[in-house]
């Protein structure tokens, strides 16, 4: 690493002091504050919509804080353009890679080399491609490459840059096994060779083994700052990953339990997704009755929305089978599905957002005479109906929610699924949901549920299931479903106590 | 720091590639002169048409190709060329050379002026805006006295060039334009343009600047097209902005560098040579010619979409991995036979 300034009062990297960034009226990331002193690894972690990734473009200068001061390698993060960042020691290594596909590794990294004076430039190239072990590939197109070696490349174009402090975007995400850990020892190669690290990780076994420090973000705010086995065991972090109990006594659950021998409705059998070269969902088997609630657990990343997507017909599956009613339906297209009786309440809702919400809900009906399902749409939500005239996209979070599964109940499904049902939405509107979501089940409808707030999702479900990086690690009733297992999933803890 | 005078094996054939690469236009620029004089005039003038057509594609190509900036407005420059030429000529008599550059930088500089707002635009955006512009322009001119719209601009008579000569400047202008197009993808520049292509956010992200990479390859481009329409002035005798800011222009070097392949170095020199000899054929058929074309255009998308120079690699890499099979299928062959003869 070329030094080009050694005085100690720079020792501090990045200090942040009440940073705050807002989108439109969202406050995604509200004063936060913490130190990064030279050689640091610090660690962030938090659930989806926490603020990491917003924190960490904040870092790396592709947006600027609204309020706040935010100071990197000497540089008023207020001030900087797009790209100053990279010039001024600043590396980025994005989540999912995004090589230039028709450059050579080399060039890919000699674009990223060209911020370092030109004297340099080869051997901060070469640097950087022996430090990731891409100096064999090194005349490969960016386009053959497979996942791992697509993240090494990413992690190269970063170092080639000469930087002082490399943010790290979730690197691990899409790696297991002897990938991952490959990926940790270059990790911490990148580190030894002199490189302060920010490191944006949901695989917790990464911070575990890295990390000095790590930074938890809730809902935006700092929850709590401290070693990774502070954080790991601390009951707030626990709770912001499981959800919190709810605090009415009356319970949530009118049906009667499901009977043992209820048949099949949706049968899931084998099924693998990914995108790309990466695999996403291995191996996914259940079955779910009319009537049923199936709760999908499992840390982001998991491939819970990837399944929701696959079975849906977003995404196609590999492998396996799914069959409604006995009937094959994976070789048909989401509208096919639709109309079998699948529909999806995607995660984020999905709404047209300049149409009203009489329109939205319109659209998702199979037919235009044949509107009774939006009786039933309305008797749910009675909300809906006052706000039929207002455009979608001017609606609160809570009231989104709402139309979006008003809309996938138009098409009147057979099975429906729920993505991230409760995210972003205050815990009020929280109950709201899930007693709708009761209710539905009620009807006959089998409910697919996937969900952040595990101890509301479990006091719903008739049954389980746990995903882990892709992987069915539990399946059953919610009652067999222990404190342990979901350690596993979320936190890696027993994990690395194996290890 | 890792040693960097180590030995890199393939540091010899590449530069020996290098050579042939800058050679190899050079020595075909050569032979075209010499062997121009005994040529007859029609061929002499068939020939310039075919030269200023890669030129122009070869031009429109390191913008829009390389730099993945779709512009339709590139017909301005053939017109600023042409009238620069015409009208320097008219007024100044400067030498010929002179001229011909002056007429380049005077296109660039209007690149340059029009590319700074335009490339604030982007994909779908900029190819409307830059079209726009370019009939925008075009409007301007036919209304404009000082384009002498109707009877057009004539170069005055005791300027004018003959076809021989014209013909030897556009293969100088050719030559230039391939060992630019070379130079630009062979500089850092050019890796910076590929990558903006390629994934604009994560170039920015590695501290590329976008205009600083844009607007000299855009420059460079309007200063070949602009010197480009000065030949074609001189070519013809005349410049009438009827003609000279046709979008013709922009649309013949998008055709040409699709079937050609768009974003390779010598696809648009294929393409010009493909869509020159295709227009001597069809135009036998009048009205259907340019039915004809569309129609290998729309095929070329459908089932080549990289252009010849798309099918050229493909088959290469067939042809590579073949030997690569056989001299496996050889060596194994000769083990086993080595090891019968231990057996035996």
């Amino acid at each position: 690493m070329i030094m080009t300034d050694e005085n100690p009062a720079q020792d501090v990297l990045i200090r942040a002091a009440g940073v705050s960034r807002t989108f439109g009226g969202v406050t995604a990331l509200s004063d936060v504050s913490f130190e990064l002193r030279r050689g640091d690894v610090l660690g962030i972690m938090g659930p989806n919509g926490a603020g990491k990734s917003t924190l960490l473009s904040l870092l790396a200068g592709v947006r600027r804080p609204s309020t706040g001061e935010l100071t990197v390698c000497g540089q008023d993060m207020n001030r900087s353009a797009r790209g100053d960042a990279a010039r001024n020691g600043v590396g980025l290594a994005h989540q999912i890679p995004k090589p230039f596909r028709q450059l050579t590794v080399r060039q890919n990294v000699e674009v990223a080399a060209q911020v370092v004076p030109r004297r340099h430039r080869a051997a901060v190239v070469h640097e950087a491609l022996e430090l990731t072990g891409m100096l064999a590939a090194a005349d490969r197109p960016a386009g053959q490459l497979g996942l791992l070696e697509l993240k090494r490349l990413e992690l190269a174009r970063a170092l080639a840059l000469d930087p002082q402090v490399v943010l790290l975007d979730e690197v691990a995400a899409g790696l297991t096994g002897a990938d991952l850990d490959e990926l940790i020892t270059l990790v911490a190669a990148v580190h030894a060779s002199g490189r302060t690290l920010v490191i944006v990780e949901h695989v917790q076994e990464v911070l575990h083994r890295l990390a000095n420090r790590v930074l938890v973000l809730e809902w935006g705010k700092s929850l709590m700052e401290g070693t990774p086995q502070e954080v790991s065991t601390d009951p707030r972090v626990i709770e912001i990953y499981l959800g919190s109990a709810r605090e009415s006594d009356e319970p949530r659950r009118q049906r009667p339990p499901l009977p043992g021998d209820a048949p099949a409705l949706l049968q899931v059998d084998g099924v693998s997704a990914g995108y790309g070269p990466i695999t996403v969902v291995n191996d996914v088997s259940f079955t779910i009755a009319a009537g049923e609630v199936l709760a999908v657990l499992g840390a982001n990343g998991a491939g819970k929305s990837t399944l929701a997507r696959t079975l849906q017909g977003a995404s196609t599956a590999r492998t396996g089978a799914i069959l409604l009613d006995g009937e094959p339906v994976h070789h048909r297209s989401a509208h096919q599905r639709v109309r079998a009786g699948i529909a999806l309440v995607p995660e984020g809702r999905r709404l047209f957002g300049d149409m009203t919400v009489r329109e939205n809900l319109e659209l998702g009906l199979r037919s235009a005479r044949h509107r009774e399902p939006l009786d039933r749409v309305h008797e749910l939500f009675p909300r809906l109906r006052e706000l039929q005239n207002r455009a979608a996209g001017t609606l609160s979070g809570g009231e989104q929610q709402m139309v979006a599964i008003g809309r996938a109940l138009a098409s009147e499904p057979r099975v429906l699924i729920f993505d991230e049902l409760s995210l972003g939405l205050a815990p009020l509107i929280v109950d709201r949901m899930l007693d709708a979501v009761e209710r539905i089940a009620s009807w006959g409808t089998a409910v697919i549920l996937i969900e952040q707030n595990v101890h509301q999702a479990l006091e719903l479900a008739d049954s389980v299931l746990l995903l882990r990086r892709g992987d069915v690690i539990f399946r059953g009733h919610p009652r067999d479903f222990s404190e342990e297992e979901f350690a596993r999933a979320y936190l890696g803890i027993s994990d690395d106590a194996s290890s | 720091m890792t040693d960097l005078t180590a030995p890199r094996a393939s540091r010899a054939p590449r530069a020996l590639a290098r050579l042939a690469r800058y050679g190899a236009p050079l020595l075909v620029a050569v032979a075209l002169l010499a062997s121009s004089e005994g040529l007859r005039l029609a061929t002499v003038n068939q020939l310039t048409s075919l030269l200023l057509l890669a030129v122009l594609a070869m031009s429109w190509n390191l913008v829009s190709g390389f730099g993945g900036q779709f512009s339709l407005g590139h017909s301005i420059f053939v017109g600023v060329g042409g009238y620069a030429t015409a009208v320097i000529l008219d007024l100044l008599g400067l030498p010929l050379v002179v001229v011909l550059v002056l007429s380049g930088v005077i296109a660039a500089l209007i690149g340059v002026v029009l590319a700074y707002p335009m490339l604030r635009l982007r994909g779908p955006y900029f190819a409307i805006g830059t079209l726009g512009l370019a009939l925008a322009v075009q409007g301007w001119m036919l209304n404009w006295d000082f384009t002498r719209a109707s009877q057009g601009y004539s170069i005055p008579l005791d300027q004018s060039v003959d076809l021989l000569t014209v013909m030897r400047i556009a293969v100088v202008l050719a030559l230039v334009a391939v060992i630019v197009s070379q130079l630009i993808v062979d500089l850092p520049l050019g890796l910076r343009l590929l990558a903006l292509r390629d994934n604009e956010d994560g170039a920015l992200a590695l501290g590329v600047r976008r205009l600083r990479t844009l607007l000299p390859t855009w420059a460079i481009s309007a200063f070949l097209v602009g010197v480009m329409g000065a030949v074609v002035a001189l070519q013809n005798g005349q410049v009438t902005p009827q003609s000279a800011f046709s979008i013709q222009y922009t649309l013949d070097a998008v055709i040409i560098c699709v079937i050609g392949g768009l974003g390779t170095l010598y696809g648009p020199l294929i393409g010009a040579v493909a869509v020159f000899v295709l227009r001597q054929f069809t135009a036998d058929f009048a009205g259907w010619a340019s039915l004809i074309e569309a129609i290998i255009v729309i095929l070329i998308v459908r089932f080549a979409p990289d252009g010849a120079m798309g099918v050229l690699s493909g088959l290469s890499r067939l042809v590579r991995r073949a030997l690569v099979r056989r001299r496996r299928l050889e060596a194994s062959s000769s083990t086993e036979s080595t090891r019968e003869g231990v057996a035996a």
